[in-house]
């Protein structure tokens, strides 16, 4: 808002204003659009909660997903299955000889970069996936989308939210 | 030439209606006044949940008794957030702790200063810089006789036209040396948020 105050002042001629005002309304567009262009998690809004699990990351994992776009039109809960299937690597898979739950998150899809210069539809999303800890000591494997309000760190204190929309989200517990 | 002066317009109502919602002000408010902003857990909630659970504690028989010749030492572990909302629930027992150690009756050992205090201690000890005879040396640390701890959980109801959030506080005072919880009390908040159809 602040880049359009200088075409504010009364000193304008109003012969230059139509050629100003296409500047004004692109400058406004840009503005109502990038504020919502990456949108983190609504932590502090009250919704129905189910249960709620506490306990510690043990390690974290970002994850650059370009082909999750194929999906989105379907829907995030139908791909849920596929990505829990393996389409995203379970950092201890394999040789571990531990089963760990996966959980997609409540993934909101946020935090999408859209590089629409080298090809139309090309869409990188930002996943973290999460191995947490709980103190009944359950592990249970995490990805949801990364947010830059809140970061991950191994040994963070986090709460295992179960939203009532069958959601599961993470959250620092401080 | 029409298409000027309607851009002319357009550009100037623009200009109009972004001077009148770019004003910003600062004020200084009451701090204790009620808060409505929204829905969610806010100062107000804090303040009554403190409020509530400290007067109930330090009215309560049995605390009577506890303190009646002694101080006892209490330390906090912490309220266990089972709401969807990021709550900073140390800034609840911050206030509980505060207001409490303010009564007199109490004294609190402080858990999340553990490290400091160590390290603080070592430098003392170990750094060579410090007068060994003056300075405070390890184990001599009271222990706290009694837990502090709780929960604070949250039910939400909406619909299109209402939202409604019932919240819970619960406090307990756990006797560290039998197991016992002396003394628990619970706060609850109701909060409802209506869609008015005339407004002024």
């Amino acid at each position: 808002m602040k880049l359009i105050t200088p075409q504010m002042s009364p000193t304008v001629s109003p012969i230059l204003l139509p050629v100003i005002s296409p500047i004004i309304l692109t400058l406004l567009t840009l503005f109502l659009f990038s504020s919502n262009a990456f949108a983190d998690y609504d932590r502090n809004k009250a919704v129905p909660v189910e249960k709620v699990l506490f306990g510690a990351v043990i390690s974290v994992r970002n994850i650059n997903q370009e082909e999750l776009i194929k999906d989105k039109n379907n829907g995030w809960h139908t791909f849920g299955g596929a990505l829990i299937g393996g389409v995203i690597g379970n950092q201890f898979g394999g040789g571990s000889g531990k089963d760990v739950a996966t959980i997609l998150g409540a993934i909101i899809g946020g935090s999408v970069a859209n590089n629409r210069h080298n090809q139309p539809k090309k869409v990188v999303i930002r996943l973290v996936e999460l191995m947490i800890k709980v103190e009944g000591g359950e592990q249970f494997m995490v990805i949801q989308d990364y947010d830059k309000q809140m970061v991950f760190h191994p040994n963070d204190k986090v709460r295992m939210i179960y939203l009532a929309n069958n959601t599961v989200r993470i959250d620092k517990q401080r | 030439m029409n298409k000027i002066i309607l851009a002319t317009t357009l550009s100037i109502a623009l200009v109009a209606l972004g001077g009148c919602t770019n004003k910003s002000v600062v004020r200084y408010g009451d701090a204790t006044a009620v808060e409505t902003t929204n829905i969610s857990f806010g100062s107000t909630d804090l303040q009554k949940v403190a409020g509530q659970m400290t007067d109930s504690l330090l009215l309560s028989p049995v605390v009577g008794t506890l303190t009646a010749n002694t101080r006892p030492i209490l330390f906090v572990e912490s309220i266990k957030n089972k709401t969807s909302e990021h709550i900073d629930t140390e800034s609840i027992t911050d206030s509980i702790s505060t207001k409490l150690l303010r009564s007199g009756k109490f004294r609190f050992v402080d858990m999340g200063r553990v490290a400091a205090v160590r390290e603080q201690l070592e430098f003392q000890q170990s750094s060579g810089l410090v007068d060994t005879s003056k300075a405070v040396a390890f184990g001599q640390q009271v222990g706290a006789q009694y837990m502090l701890y709780g929960n604070l959980a949250s039910i939400v109801k909406s619909n299109k036209d209402q939202s409604d959030v019932y919240y819970k506080f619960t406090l307990r005072l756990m006797d560290l040396k039998s197991g016992l919880i002396e003394w628990a009390d619970e706060t609850e908040i109701r909060k409802t948020k209506e869609k008015e159809f005339v407004s002024w």
